[in-house]
């Protein structure tokens, strides 16, 4: 285990919100950790959660996901894509999920401040509280870009319907370094 | 009423918060192209499907079912 591995910032919604975004990270550990329970206030039987570097300029192409998904009554199946805007991650609780349930969401970026294209390994527990409706999904994405990276802004991957965080949702972020 | 849409900032150097209020085109800009986004899916799962059957064909002209596969690779 790491000998450093400690919060950063941390924030919890006390409104609805459609993006959080962490600014001005400090360029001083190894890796970073975001951890959010997420629920959003849209409804269709889930969404997907989405992550972007630097800002959110759609000028930043090149994003890409492969990503694994079980659900409580199917098989696995795989999912993969490109994006414009984010790496997409897997599917939260929305409007239809039971009351009071979120999804627990965590993303880990390796040597994010090493000029190299950017690296990113997501995981995702859908929590509905019922046996035939939930997903895991675990998964990996790329951004083509060497810029270390100095603020991350989670919010909905474009293409979906429009959505906002709910009141409630916290989202902390962590550093790692082995010193 | 609709909804105003706000992106919740935290500086991590001074652990200060902010809230703004996104944009007419960063909003339009999250709901535009749901359609165009839904048609790639559409012809992605299509291509997978397609591709699925034509094997599924393939192992029928040879006299096995997708089951027989299944058995012989364990």
């Amino acid at each position: 285990m790491a000998n450093t591995f400690e919060r950063i910032a941390a924030q919890v919604l006390t409104s609805s919100a459609a993006s959080v975004t962490f600014s001005s990270i400090p360029q001083t550990y190894t890796d970073l950790v975001l951890r959010a329970s997420i629920r959003v206030n849209n409804g269709s039987n889930s969404k997907p959660i989405g992550l972007a570097f630097n800002g959110t300029n759609t000028s930043n192409t090149n994003y890409s996901y492969r990503m694994l998904v079980g659900q409580g009554s199917a098989g696995a199946t795989s999912n993969w894509g490109n994006s414009t805007d984010t790496v997409q991650g897997g599917e939260i609780n929305d409007a239809v999920s039971a009351a009071n349930t979120f999804s627990s969401v965590e993303f880990y970026i390796p040597n994010y401040t090493v000029a190299q294209n950017r690296q990113v390994s997501f995981f995702t527990a859908q929590e509905d509280n019922v046996a035939s409706y939930a997903f895991i999904t675990a998964g990996a994405g790329l951004y083509r870009n060497t810029t270390a990276i100095t603020s991350l802004t989670i919010r909905q991957p474009t293409g979906y319907s429009a959505y906002s965080f709910v009141a409630g949702c916290s989202f902390h972020l962590y550093g790692i370094k082995n010193t | 009423m609709s909804e105003v849409m706000t992106e919740v900032i935290v500086d991590c150097s001074t652990g200060e918060q902010t809230v703004r209020k996104l944009t007419a085109e960063e909003v339009a800009e999250r709901k535009a192209a749901v359609e165009a986004f839904a048609a790639e899916q559409a012809a992605r799962e299509a291509e997978a499907a397609q591709k699925k059957a034509d094997a599924e064909a393939k192992v029928a002209a040879l006299g096995l079912s997708v089951d027989d596969l299944k058995a012989l690779l364990g």
